[in-house]
C-alpha cells in the first residue's frame, strides 16, 4: 500500500535557517512482549513539526498516536529511525534530557503535591531560585486561570481544572515543543468546546511553541491545527492542511474519519470527458464519471491528482460527505442529470433527528432493505421535506463535493460510518 | 505465618465503605427490621469462633495471669511476686533491650526494605522476579535459619573467619553472637515483610506520575523523594509497625544467635520458666510482654489509622 503520503513535503530543513522544532526520521516502535511478527504500535513515522507551528496526529483509538508522542517525549524507545529535537538527535537520551513540556492523556498531576508544587515541579528540577519559582508558578496559574486554587491538592479540582493544571506545569518550564495526548478526551461535551478555545488562545499567547496534539476528534484536530496527520494501525496515511485533508483526502480512510464520508465503491469510465468545471480550490482536476456498484453514476474529482486512480483497472471509491448528498424531489426523472449525480436511487431505512437537522440512512440500489450496514448517511438541508422509512428516494451529489480516491478494501466496516459524526466544523471554511 | 498487615488502602475502602452506608440514614430506617433478624443469626455464627478463640487464647492467659499471683498448691498469694518482678533491675533492663532491639530492627528493615522494593520495581533487570519469589520464600523459612547461616558464615569459626585468618595480622569479625548479630539476622528475616507491601503500592504507581516527572527534568532521586515514596508512606507505616512487633516477639533467632547478654522479654520468660523454674515470676513477665505488645499494636493500629484516614481526607 502507497501510505506514509507526505501531501505537501515539509518546508526545507533549514528554509528560515531553524531546523523543525520536532522530526521524527522513519521511527517505529515495537512495545516489548508484542509478538515478533505483529505489528509495530508505530511503523515508520517521518514527521516535522516547525517552531510555532501545530500539528495534530488524528485516528481512531489504538492507531499509535500516543506511542508517536511517547517517542518524542523519550518514554518509548524506537526500535528504529531518530528522533530530533531543534535538529539535535535525542534518539538514545532520557525525557529529562529533552526539556519537551508534555500533557499525557490523564493528566498525571503528582497527588501527593498540591497544584502550585505540581506548576514548580519542573523548575524545582532545575534548581531555580526560589523567588524565580514563585513567579514563574503565579505568572503560569495566571495564564491557565488558575491562581485561587494554588493550594489545593489535584484530587480537589474538577477535571477541567486538573486539565489547565497540566498544561500550566508543561509550560512552566518555557518548552520549545509541546506535546498534548488528547487533552480534552476526559471532559464532557461542552467543557471540551470551551477548552479548545482556550487552547487557540494559548496558542496565539505562544508563537514559538511547536506543538503536537494528539487527538481521536477531528473537530479539535480541525480547529487547533496548522497542519493533520491521520494515522492508522501505527502509520501515517496522510498528512496536510486541515484544507487538504477535508476537500482532496488522497485517501478513503482520511475521507471517512474526517467528516465522515459515504464511500461509494464504483469503476471509473472512460476519463477524458473533463467538463470544463472546475471546484474553487484546485483548478487542475478534471471531473471524471463513476458507475458506481450501487447503481447509478457520479461525477467526481480526483483527490489527489498524483495518485493513479486508474490503477487497479479503473476500479476506485467516491467519497462524499453526509452533508453533500440531497434528496431530489420525488417523481422527477433520474435522468435529468441532478446535480452532478445520476441514478442514485434508494430507500429511507432510518431517519434520525439530530437537532441541527436530519440524517437519514438509504440503502442505495433501492430494493436491498436488508442492508442497512451498506446505507449511505445523508444529512438533509435545515428546512427540507423529511422522509419516511421505506420511501424510495433519489440522491443527488452537490457539484464539486464527489472525490474521488483509491479504493481500499481494508475499510469496508468503514464505508458507512458507524457511529454518528460530528456535523463537520470545517465544511465552509 | 502471622497474618499480613492489612494493607492501608483496604483500610481506607473499608472505612470509605462503613461511611458510605452510615450515610444512607432512610436506608437503615427501612432495614433495621430485617437486621434484627439477622444480628441474632449473627451472634449465633459468632459463637464457634468466640469459643475456639477462648480455648487456644483466654484461657491460657488467664492461666498465666494466675500462675503471677499464685502459689505453687494454687492458692492465691497476693501480688508479691509481681511487686518484687517488677521492681528488678532485669526486667527494667529486658523492655530496655527488647525495644532497643526492635526499633534498630525496624530503621533496617525500612530502609534495606524500601532500596529492595525500589530496585525490584524501578530498575529493570531479567531476575526480578526470581529476587521477589526468593524474598517471598524467606517468610516461609523457619527463622532460626538465619542465625545459623549467619554463624556458619560470620561466625567465630565461620567461612569468613577461617579465610581472614590466613591474612597477615589475622583480622577477625566477631559481630554474630551479641546485640549486631541478632539485629543483623531479625532484619534480614523480617525485610520481606517491608518488600511486599511496597512492591504492591509501587506496582500502582501509574507509568505517567514517573515518565512526567522525568520529562520535567527530575533525576531518579528527586522523582522517588517526590513522586514514589509519599504514595508508599502508609504501607512503609504499616509494615514497619508490624515489623517493630513481629521483633518485639522473636524468640527464635536470639536464641539461635547464642547471644548470652542480650536478654531480651522472651528470652527473660524462658530464663525464668525452664531454666530456672521460677514460674510465677515468669508469668508476670509475660504479662509485661503481653501489655507491652498490646500497647505497640494499640499505637500501631492508631497510626495506621492516622494515615490512611489521613490521605482519605485529604482525597
Ligand atoms: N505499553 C504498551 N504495551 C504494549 N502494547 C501497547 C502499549 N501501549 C500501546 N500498545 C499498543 O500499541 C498500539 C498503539 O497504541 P497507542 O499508541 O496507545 O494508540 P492510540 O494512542 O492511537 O490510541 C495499540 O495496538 C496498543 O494496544
Ligand atoms: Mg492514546
Amino acid at each position: 500500500m502507497p501510505l506514509a503520503a507526505v501531501r505537501c513535503p515539509d518546508a526545507g530543513e533549514f528554509d528560515d535557517g531553524r531546523p523543525p522544532a520536532v522530526e521524527l526520521r522513519g521511527v517505529s516502535v515495537r512495545y516489548p512482549g508484542a509478538s515478533a511478527g505483529s505489528r509495530p504500535a508505530l511503523a515508520d513515522l517521518s514527521l516535522r513539526v516547525d517552531p510555532g507551528e501545530t500539528v495534530a496526529l488524528l485516528g481512531p483509538s489504538g492507531s499509535g498516536k500516543s506511542t508517536a508522542l511517547k517517542a518524542v517525549a523519550g518514554f518509548e524507545q524506537p526500535s528504529e529511525g531518530r528522533v530530533l529535537l531543534a535538529g539535535r538527535d535525542v534518539t538514545r537520551r532520557p525525557p529529562a534530557e529533552r526539556g519537551i513540556g508534555v500533557v499525557v492523556q490523564q493528566y498525571a498531576l503528582f497527588p501527593h503535591l498540591r497544584v502550585a508544587d505540581n506548576v514548580a515541579y519542573g523548575l524545582r528540577a532545575r534548581r531555580l531560585p526560589r523567588a524565580q519559582v514563585r513567579a514563574r508558578v503565579g505568572e503560569m496559574l495566571e495564564m491557565v486561570g488558575m491562581e485561587e486554587h494554588a493550594r489545593k491538592l489535584p484530587r480537589e479540582l474538577s477535571g477541567g481544572q486538573q486539565q489547565r493544571i497540566a498544561i500550566a506545569r508543561a509550560l512552566a518550564i518555557r518548552p520549545d515543543v509541546l506535546l498534548l495526548d488528547e487533552p480534552l478526551s476526559a471532559l464532557d461535551a461542552r467543557m471540551r468546546q470551551d477548552m479548545v478555545e482556550e487552547l487557540a488562545r494559548l496558542r496565539r499567547e505562544l508563537p514559538d511553541v511547536a506543538m503536537l496534539y494528539v487527538t481521536h476528534d477531528q473537530s479539535e484536530a480541525l480547529a487547533l491545527a496548522d497542519r493533520i496527520g491521520v494515522m492508522r494501525d501505527g502509520r501515517l496515511v496522510d498528512l496536510g492542511t486541515a484544507h487538504e485533508l477535508y476537500h482532496r483526502p488522497r485517501h478513503a480512510f482520511t475521507a471517512s474519519f474526517l467528516g465522515g464520508a459515504n464511500l461509494l465503491d464504483g469503476v471509473l469510465e472512460a476519463p477524458g470527458a473533463a467538463r470544463g468545471r472546475t471546484t474553487h480550490d484546485d483548478a487542475s482536476s478534471p471531473e471524471l464519471t463513476v458507475r458506481l456498484d450501487a447503481g447509478g453514476s457520479v461525477s467526481a474529482r480526483i483527490g489527489d491528482p498524483a495518485s493513479d486512480a486508474g490503477a487497479s483497472g479503473g476500479r476506485v471509491t467516491v467519497a462524499v460527505r453526509p452533508h453533500a448528498l440531497r434528496m431530489l424531489p420525488a417523481g422527477r426523472d433520474a435522468n435529468e442529470a441532478a446535480g452532478s449525480a445520476s441514478g442514485l436511487r434508494g430507500t429511507v431505512v432510518s431517519v434520525q433527528w439530530r437537532g441541527t437537522g436530519h440524517r437519514l440512512r438509504v440503502a442505495l440500489g433501492g430494493t436491498d432493505r436488508g442492508s442497512a450496514g451498506r446505507a449511505v448517511a445523508v444529512d438533509l438541508e435545515p428546512f427540507a421535506a423529511v422522509p419516511a422509512v421505506g420511501d424510495a428516494v433519489v440522491l443527488g451529489v452537490v457539484r464539486g463535493e464527489a472525490v474521488i480516491v483509491p479504493r481500499d478494501e481494508t475499510i469496508g466496516g468503514l464505508r458507512v460510518p458507524a457511529a454518528p459524526v460530528r456535523p463537520a466544523a470545517g465544511a465552509t471554511a | 505465618m502471622t497474618a499480613a498487615p492489612e494493607t492501608p488502602r483496604a483500610a481506607t475502602m473499608r472505612a470509605r465503605a462503613r461511611w458510605a452506608v452510615g450515610s444512607h440514614g432512610s436506608a437503615r430506617v427501612a432495614g433495621a427490621e430485617r437486621r434484627d433478624r439477622r444480628s441474632l443469626r449473627t451472634l449465633l455464627w459468632a459463637v464457634p469462633p468466640l469459643a475456639v478463640l477462648t480455648a487456644i487464647f483466654l484461657v491460657p492467659l488467664a492461666e498465666t495471669v494466675w500462675q503471677s499471683v499464685s502459689t505453687t498448691s494454687g492458692a492465691f498469694a497476693g501480688f508479691g511476686t509481681w511487686s518484687q518482678a517488677l521492681s528488678s533491675a532485669a526486667l527494667g533492663r529486658a523492655v530496655g533491650t527488647t525495644l532497643w532491639i526492635a526499633l534498630l530492627t525496624t530503621c533496617g528493615c525500612v530502609l534495606v526494605g524500601t532500596f529492595l522494593a525500589v530496585g525490584l520495581s524501578f530498575v529493570p533487570f531479567s531476575g526480578s522476579r526470581v529476587a521477589v519469589r526468593l524474598l517471598e520464600a524467606v517468610v516461609s523459612f523457619p527463622s532460626f535459619i538465619i542465625p545459623l547461616a549467619f554463624g556458619i558464615l560470620y561466625g567465630r569459626a565461620g567461612v569468613l573467619n577461617s579465610a581472614l585468618a590466613g591474612l597477615p595480622g589475622s583480622p577477625h569479625v566477631d559481630f554474630v553472637n551479641d546485640l549486631p548479630g541478632v539485629v543483623f539476622a531479625e532484619i534480614a528475616y523480617f525485610t520481606p515483610f517491608v518488600v511486599r507491601p511496597l512492591l504492591a503500592v509501587f506496582g500502582q504507581i501509574p507509568r505517567e506520575l514517573l515518565d512526567v516527572s522525568g520529562s520535567l527534568g527530575a533525576g531518579p532521586l528527586m522523582t522517588l523523594r517526590r513522586v514514589i515514596l509519599p504514595d508508599a508512606r502508609p504501607a512503609l507505616a504499616a509494615s514497619a509497625g508490624l515489623v517493630f512487633l513481629l521483633a518485639m516477639n522473636e524468640f527464635g533467632i536470639i536464641m539461635f544467635t547464642g547471644a548470652k547478654n542480650v536478654v531480651t522479654l522472651p528470652m527473660l520468660v524462658y530464663t525464668k520458666s525452664i531454666v530456672t523454674f521460677d514460674l510465677p515470676s515468669a508469668a508476670v513477665v509475660a504479662c509485661a510482654q503481653l501489655a507491652l505488645s498490646l500497647a505497640v499494636y494499640g499505637l500501631y493500629r492508631a497510626l495506621v489509622r492516622r494515615l490512611s484516614g489521613g490521605s482519605r481526607a485529604a482525597a
